[in-house]
């Protein structure tokens, strides 16, 4: 038995679990090991092809390929740079490659070979079998072919240092579970378009600098953040007494949300509102107040205002920074007690401004009306390390995002927001 | 509800005759011998020509392992780690053939994050090697003549810059 050829026994499967699990150009070299082996490589259905990883011998070392021998001027590739050789890899292996691939990476720092990317873009937007596609330009701002809008199939999208141009024909991603787009440049109605028209979609990362979205300054306030969702058609009349209404595809992953900068302004309420009515799944609930940066009108929310809103699942409740200088807040506060009959914790923060008034908000909360007979009901002392808190768990979210669904904006410009009104 | 004294027991023989029993609940990893439980098929032992003794008590201890269930989130965080723990060291076999028993095994049986963990150890343990020192390793005949392979060197030249 000891003599026997183990690794080539394998069933192929196997074999092309392996391969994918090392760096692409290791599984090309086994092409030479054996008669048997030549051709394994190119049925592996992940393909990962990143610049950090990409390994160049000095200029005089590579030999020149067949295909090269008989198409290019000799020694063309030796003269090309790394990131050349990397998007030349990409073009060999998509050649040589047979059988479906269903992943595909593809990281570069910047690039100066954009019409080869377009048509490695467009080339593989032809594939059905492609799940999960990852691009990332660090900050190079690649203009994205239309193309990037026939994956149909994806599962997983994940895009870095893109710009979108709009596509008015875009008829969504119907399996997307996944988006992954920090340092986009996207147009607002783009994105609109994009989140509502994938109806499976569980995990949403935006990280978008506001100037990219073509607003003048500071970026996006959760308003505008959920005005991207007007595109619904439901959503289009948010007139009082409409928000009851429901959306033909509800939120049904929908079971974390952090939503950052909310001022429960009139506005801003009814949208609430109108997720917590089109999220029949939630468990948790984490809201961070944005009123200290924002000149707010507020409103209130009296429980009978909202008779569609159950929140059947909801088990956690988080209010940080609490600005409590109107009823709005409470009464949010009180409609969820009144209406998640499963809730089991609820904290709250005051703002450290509103530190004074810590008492008065508890005894407001512990005597309002309850769904649940089992809440615990924490107000806290402020923190004044909230920031800088709130920002490492929002790292920590990012690293668990298979979990939920999860609205992030902006983390940094918190961060320095925050710094500014402690001077 | 304690597991150990109610869940029914299931028993597995391997393919040179020794025979295991395992509970059904930590059995049940298995998709293979779930899908046999599930058609009925589990009553007397069963056979599983493809695994050998020694392979079946190594699979019977990682699937034992992965079927401790926390008791709250404290204790989850810590045998999260303890798993961890366990998957290196398991892996870490003293005959390079038992890794591939394994791999097999895990692939027939179809326990996937098995699976996952064998093929990851096999990759790592070919990462890094050149041309030469896999063949070496798992000695593959390399039946290329010089010329054949010279082809094939420069066809894949994108893989050997």
């Amino acid at each position: 038995m000891r003599g026997m050829d183990r690794l080539s026994y394998l069933p192929l499967s196997i074999i092309e679990t392996i391969l994918c699990l090392i760096p692409i150009q290791e599984a090309g070299r086994t092409s030479i090991l054996s008669r048997e082996w030549r051709y394994h490589w190119t049925k592996i259905p992940k393909l990962v092809f990143e610049e950090k990883n990409f390994q160049v011998s000095t200029v005089d070392g590579a030999e020149s390929s067949i295909l090269e021998q008989k198409h290019l001027e000799p020694n063309e590739r030796q003269k090309m740079d790394k990131k050349s050789k990397l998007i030349y890899a990409v073009g060999q292996v998509l050649l040589m490659h047979d059988g479906p691939i269903h992943e595909f990476t593809l990281s570069l720092l910047y690039t100066n070979q954009r019409v080869k990317i377009d048509h490695i873009i467009t080339h593989l937007s032809r594939k059905t079998s492609i799940k999960k596609l990852r691009l990332d330009f660090a900050y190079a701002g690649y203009r994205l072919p239309s193309s990037i809008f026939s994956f149909r199939q994806l599962t997983d999208l994940c895009l870095i240092g893109c710009c979108f141009d709009h596509q008015p024909t875009f008829y969504g991603y119907g399996n997307l579970e996944s988006l992954f787009l920090p340092h986009v440049n996207i147009p607002t109605r783009t994105l609109q378009q994009i989140l509502s028209s994938c109806p499976l979609l569980k995990t949403v990362f935006l990280n978008i600098p506001g100037s990219y979205i073509c607003r003048s300054n500071g970026g996006l306030t959760f308003t505008e953040l959920f005005e991207l969702f007007e595109c619904l058609p439901v959503f289009e009349d948010r007139i009082e007494g409409r928000v009851s209404r429901e959306l033909p595809t509800p939120f049904f992953h929908l079971k974390y949300l952090h939503i950052y900068d909310v001022c429960f302004t009139r506005k801003e309420e009814l949208i609430l509102a109108f997720l917590m009515k089109n999220s029949p799944n939630l468990e948790k609930l984490k809201i961070l107040d944005g009123a200290m940066s924002v000149t707010s009108t507020g409103s209130s929310s009296r429980v009978d205002c909202y008779p569609g809103i159950m929140l059947e699942h909801l088990n956690e409740l988080e209010i940080t920074d609490l600005v409590n200088n109107n009823k709005a807040r409470l009464d949010f506060v009180k409609l969820i007690l009144a209406r998640s009959p499963v809730l089991k914790k609820v904290r709250i923060v005051p703002h450290h401004n509103f530190h004074h008034q810590k008492s008065q908000i508890s005894e407001i909360i512990l005597g309002s009306t309850r769904a649940s007979p089992e809440v615990q009901i924490n107000v806290e002392d402020s923190c004044s390390s909230d920031w800088l808190v709130m920002y490492i768990q929002l790292l920590d979210i990012c690293s668990v995002l298979e979990t939920g669904f999860i609205l992030i904006y902006e983390p940094k410009l918190y961060l320095k927001r925050a710094k500014f009104n402690k001077t | 509800m304690s597991s150990s004294s109610s869940s029914k027991m299931i028993e597995l023989r391997s393919s040179d005759g020794e025979t295991f029993h395992v509970e059904e609940t930590v059995v049940l990893q298995s998709e293979t011998i779930k899908q046999m439980i599930d058609d009925d098929c589990a009553n007397a032992a069963i056979p599983l020509p493809n695994v050998t003794s020694m392979t079946l008590a190594k699979v019977i201890e990682y699937i034992k392992k992965h079927a401790e269930k926390p008791k709250d989130d404290d204790d989850k965080k810590v045998a999260e780690e303890d798993l961890k723990k366990f998957d290196a060291e398991f892996v870490k076999v003293d005959q390079e053939s038992m890794l591939f028993d394994l791999v097999r095994a895990a692939n027939y049986l179809n326990i996937k994050s098995l699976l996952d963990l064998t093929c990851q150890a096999v990759a790592d343990s070919i990462k890094d090697l050149s041309v030469e020192e896999v063949r070496k390793k798992f000695n593959i005949q390399n039946d290329f003549t010089p010329e054949e392979e010279a082809k094939v060197r420069k066809e894949n030249a994108w893989a050997f810059d």
